[in-house]
């Protein structure tokens, strides 16, 4: 809460804090559209954001305010379009299938098509983050072998992961030096209806980079790192 | 300070005094008349939950079939019901309590590790029904319909139920036995043959009322845990083995959980069981149960 004050023109009318894997949310919606919120922001993920979208459709929640999913990107490739109201400000945790486009970046579109014919569903942010770590894996192996000219020793094959970066459906990703952070972009789009899908879709989306949303490094304040994006803007 | 909107809290109140109602009505018949405190009542609404979404998902999009899904589902719970009182339930009446709460607490392990086996980890939904309600307009805010069906569904069943008791003769026989035991045995009622009947009564209250819910919610491993804590803290209000003990305690659970995060959202969780310590201080037996001497 502290961080959303570091926005001045923010006023936080409700706050809610349902029990993880709590299957009624009529409490907190009925609760939250009471107090006239013009946007909501909500961490809800997986089968609890399932149930709240299904719940808060009923009671007209998503015309009565913008409502942000920090993670729904990937929740609702889980979904029917039919369940899910266009509009919902939505991102995955990394990768989205639809970006980068297919024409533009060919390993995207091979991933998509071996997963699809395999599990008749797209890839989500777990399948595009196992494809980089396996991966990530044995070029570190690669390549602390080749160094030593032999089978490496743990240490060492940790010590060719840091800095290693790779491409991936997601576009590239590396594991920084100094710490070993893992650094990628942040996506986000307005959730649609289209008819080449079942599930509903991220539309008008927009990336950020990696050097505006990434963290510092070393020992982070969270609350001044975010403080320092509302000065940014 | 009461809501702005107000009659979207009433409703709500009232959807949930209905579920409660069904489910505690079954656990609260089930202790008048067996003596037996049922543990896995929760775990019987989570199967009849998980035997809803899948005849729910069946019936694709016909909503009468997927109506007529929630009833069968309840039925096959009293199905369930009749074996575990037949063949389990039936040997440990003559023992002690500790026995029927292994064996029941047992039943709620087995269940559990059945759903995980038949229908996987992951929760799930058959939100067809719900969909296909839609919304009316309640002052000029949106509403889903589908808690008007739920309130409808349930109050059936609760006239039904009271029917049943009240007005046939195996109602006369289930409330005799419920009174005193040997005298029913005595005037010639199979006391073994009422037992499996109310078991089987209770189980399909509370199956039912898991099929009710499924389409707002979604069917979960940990859902029985959760109702049943809910349930005891309500018949322990009401009084164990009075329906009108379950209706009242219900009532207040479900005022409670649609208006308590609106007014009194830090202890919110807290009240119902708050509101139990009270009466179960101030009247152990609960407000219309039978007084122990």
């Amino acid at each position: 809460m502290e961080v959303l004050k570091a926005f001045q023109d923010i006023e936080v009318v409700y706050e809610g804090w349902p029990p993880l894997y709590i299957k009624d949310y009529t409490p907190h919606i009925t609760a939250c559209l009471a107090a006239k919120p013009d946007v909501v922001w909500s961490t809800l993920w997986g089968g609890d954001l399932m149930t709240f979208t299904t719940q808060a459709a009923g009671y007209g929640f998503f015309k009565a305010t913008q409502f942000i999913s920090a993670v729904g990107g990937d929740t609702y490739l889980h979904m029917k379009k039919e369940e899910v109201p266009e509009g919902i400000l939505a991102g995955p945790h990394n990768y989205y299938f639809l970006y980068p486009p297919w024409d533009k970046w060919p390993l995207n579109k091979w991933f998509n098509e071996k997963y699809w014919a395999r599990y008749k569903e797209p890839p989500h942010s777990g399948s595009c983050g196992a494809y980089w770590v396996l991966h990530a894996y044995k070029a570190a192996v690669e390549k602390a072998c080749a160094i030593k000219g032999e089978w490496a020793e743990k240490e060492e094959i940790l010590a060719a992961l840091k800095g290693i970066g790779l491409d991936e459906p997601a576009g590239r990703r590396f594991l920084r030096a100094e710490d070993g952070q893992a650094v990628s972009y942040a996506l986000y789009g307005f959730t649609k209806s289209d008819p080449r899908y079942t599930f509903p879709i991220l539309d008008r989306m927009e990336i950020i980079g990696p050097e505006e949303c990434g963290p510092p490094t070393g020992p982070i304040d969270a609350v001044a790192w975010i403080r320092d994006w509302a000065k940014r803007k | 300070m009461l809501p702005p909107d107000l009659p979207i809290f009433l409703l709500n109140a009232l959807t949930y005094t209905c579920v409660y109602f069904l489910i505690t009505a079954g656990l609260s018949l089930i202790f008048g008349v067996l003596g037996i405190l049922n543990c896995a009542h929760g775990a019987l609404y989570m199967v009849g939950a998980y035997v809803a979404v899948t005849l729910i998902k069946l019936f694709g999009a016909n909503p009468l079939l997927q109506f007529l899904s929630m009833i069968v589902a309840g039925l096959s719970i009293g199905l369930i019901g009749i074996l575990i009182e037949r063949f389990q339930l039936r040997f440990i009446y003559q023992r002690q309590d500790t026995y029927q709460l292994l064996l029941t607490y047992g039943w709620v392990l087995v269940f559990d590790d059945l759903v995980k086996l038949l229908w996987g980890l992951y929760p799930q939904a058959a939100s067809e029904p719900y969909l296909w309600a839609g919304s009316s307009t309640i002052v000029g805010k949106p509403y889903p319909n589908y808690n008007f069906i739920m309130m409808a569904g349930s109050a059936i069943v609760a006239v039904l139920l009271f029917a049943v008791l009240f007005r046939t003769w195996i109602g006369r026989v289930i409330r005799a036995t419920s009174m005193n035991r040997e005298l029913a045995s005595g005037i010639g009622i199979n006391v073994n043959r009422t037992y499996t009947y109310t078991f089987a009564l209770g189980a399909m209250l509370v199956g039912f009322s898991g099929a009710l819910v499924i389409p707002s919610t979604a069917a979960s491993v940990g859902m029985g845990a959760d109702i049943l804590v809910e349930a005891f803290a309500i018949v322990a209000i009401g009084g164990l083995g009075s329906l009108k003990g379950a209706f009242i305690g219900s009532t207040m659970a479900g005022v409670l959980r649609s208006f308590g995060i609106a007014v009194f959202p830090e202890i919110e969780t807290a009240l119902l069981y708050l509101i139990t310590a009270g009466v179960l201080l101030i009247r152990p037996w609960g407000l219309f149960g039978k007084r122990l001497t």
